[in-house]
């Protein structure tokens, strides 16, 4: 199947937001490559190789002011209104109803469950962008009670009604969410702050510097903690201050890196654990295509469980062929 | 009103670091403090650590260097790099190609000295 430029396009998003470019910032160099694409009838991957290399690229040629800490909660809460946007509408022509009923069941799991959504999906990656790898994992495990907690309420909290919901102020808050959050950022006048404790500490530095490496551009520990003994040693012979020797942790830390071949990503970006997402995804495809099917909303069942397997089960055939040829060539 | 032109040279040597630490390298090995003396007394100006390892990564990754942690005295140790055989192939081609560059420009800044005479 020839992949589209929005196919790439969204893909490119998504590597150049792990690059440190937010939206607004990316979208100048996605509009050249689709006009480059368009005038010379190339396909993205042909012109610009993988989404990865495209936004290591971009990243290197765009001025440093340019490249924004990484907005993941943005994006997370991004994925979040149009979720519910969707998610209403379509439970709306489903149950044909211009309410949804709201029971303290309903009303908790719901809440905890985004919670656990938001910890589980934007929060390890904006924490390891700010150079803060472990508390990255601490997300997790943070997920994984707001996760229970939300199958408890959902369980055993009473389900009797106490009010309805209409559908169109849900569709309106999701619409005003999403407006507020694609807004173009104002400029800014203020010089980005420094995070504290920074300037002038070497020691500080130093730290902040190994979480950048480790937390930001994946390097694997060991050699995060290898440049960082190679500075100390450089700033213990110099007695300079590693601010005036190194310029800021951020912006050493990515020229350093940048020539690193190896890179360890987390456990949850790993090609087995997108695997293992995307056999969760078919079985509850399948379960929702029955469940479905056995409710009489065929229409439903066929159209949108049935497509969204069918999706699902694509994503897994293409990560497993990629994970073989990464293994082949290593 | 603008000052007096920035002195053109750590543009320079920013440009064509990656061979001035092989032709250094090329001596000995050495760590990277030492590195950025060497070139400070060759005249090339004082090279920050900032702009020094990123570049020693890159020849490390690409293997024209190698590199290994050597106890220090009470010290945090030091990293010692010492030039590859592919990194003395490299350095000799580069020489030549150097040589080149430089009397492609010597021509052509020669010309505009001329011109300024004329």
């Amino acid at each position: 199947m020839t992949e589209t430029f929005d196919q790439w396009e969204l893909s490119a998003r998504i590597a150049l937001g792990d690059q440190g470019i937010d939206y607004h910032a990316a979208t100048p160099p996605i509009e050249a490559a689709r006009a480059h694409c368009e005038a010379t009838g190339q396909s993205p991957r042909e012109a610009f190789g993988t989404p990865e290399e495209f936004a290591a690229t971009t990243a290197d040629e765009l001025p440093a002011g340019l490249r924004a800490e990484v907005d993941y909660l943005t994006g997370q809460l991004f994925t979040l209104a149009t979720l519910v946007l969707i998610a209403s509408v379509f439970f709306a022509v489903l149950e044909r109803t211009m309410s949804f009923p709201v029971t303290p069941a309903i009303l908790a799991g719901l809440a905890l469950l985004a919670a656990a959504l938001m910890a589980s999906g934007g929060l390890p990656g904006a924490l390891r962008a700010a150079g803060r790898p472990r508390q990255a994992k601490l997300a997790y495990v943070a997920a994984g009670v707001l996760g229970l907690l939300s199958a408890t309420a959902f369980t055993t909290l009473p389900h009797g009604q106490i009010a309805r919901v209409p559908v169109l102020g849900l569709v309106a808050i999701s619409v005003v969410a999403l407006g507020l959050l694609t807004r173009a950022p104002k400029p800014r006048t203020r010089r980005p702050r420094q995070p504290r404790g920074t300037d002038g500490d070497p020691d500080a530095w130093l730290t902040r510097l190994s979480g950048l490496l480790v937390g930001r551009y994946d390097l694997p520990p060991e050699r995060a903690a290898d440049l960082v003994r190679e500075a100390r040693a450089h700033l213990a012979a110099t007695g300079a201050a590693p601010q005036d020797e190194f310029g800021s942790p951020a912006d050493y830390a990515r020229r350093v890196a940048e020539p690193e071949p190896v890179r360890r990503d987390p456990w949850w970006r790993t090609p087995p654990v997108a695997m293992l997402a995307w056999g969760l995804a078919i079985a509850a495809g399948v379960d929702t295509f029955i469940d479905w099917s056995a409710g009489g909303h065929v229409w439903s069942a066929w159209l949108v469980a049935v497509p969204a397997t069918a999706f699902s089960a694509g994503q897994l055939i293409r990560t497993a062929r990629t994970y073989r040829r990464a293994k082949r060539v290593a | 009103m603008a000052g007096a032109p920035p002195d053109p040279l750590a543009g320079w040597v920013r440009g064509s670091l990656e061979l001035a630490l092989l032709a250094v390298l090329a001596d000995g090995e050495r760590h990277g403090y030492a590195l950025a003396q060497q070139l400070a007394d060759q005249g090339l100006g004082q090279i920050r650590g900032g702009v020094l390892y990123p570049v020693l990564g890159k020849l490390e990754a690409a293997g024209s260097v190698r590199s290994e942690w050597l106890p220090g005295e009470g010290g945090p140790g030091r990293k010692a790099y010492a030039i590859t055989a592919a990194g003395r192939q490299r350095l000799a081609a580069e020489r030549a190609r150097w040589h080149e560059f430089v009397d492609v420009f010597d021509r052509m800044l020669a010309a505009t000295d001329r011109e300024g005479l004329r």
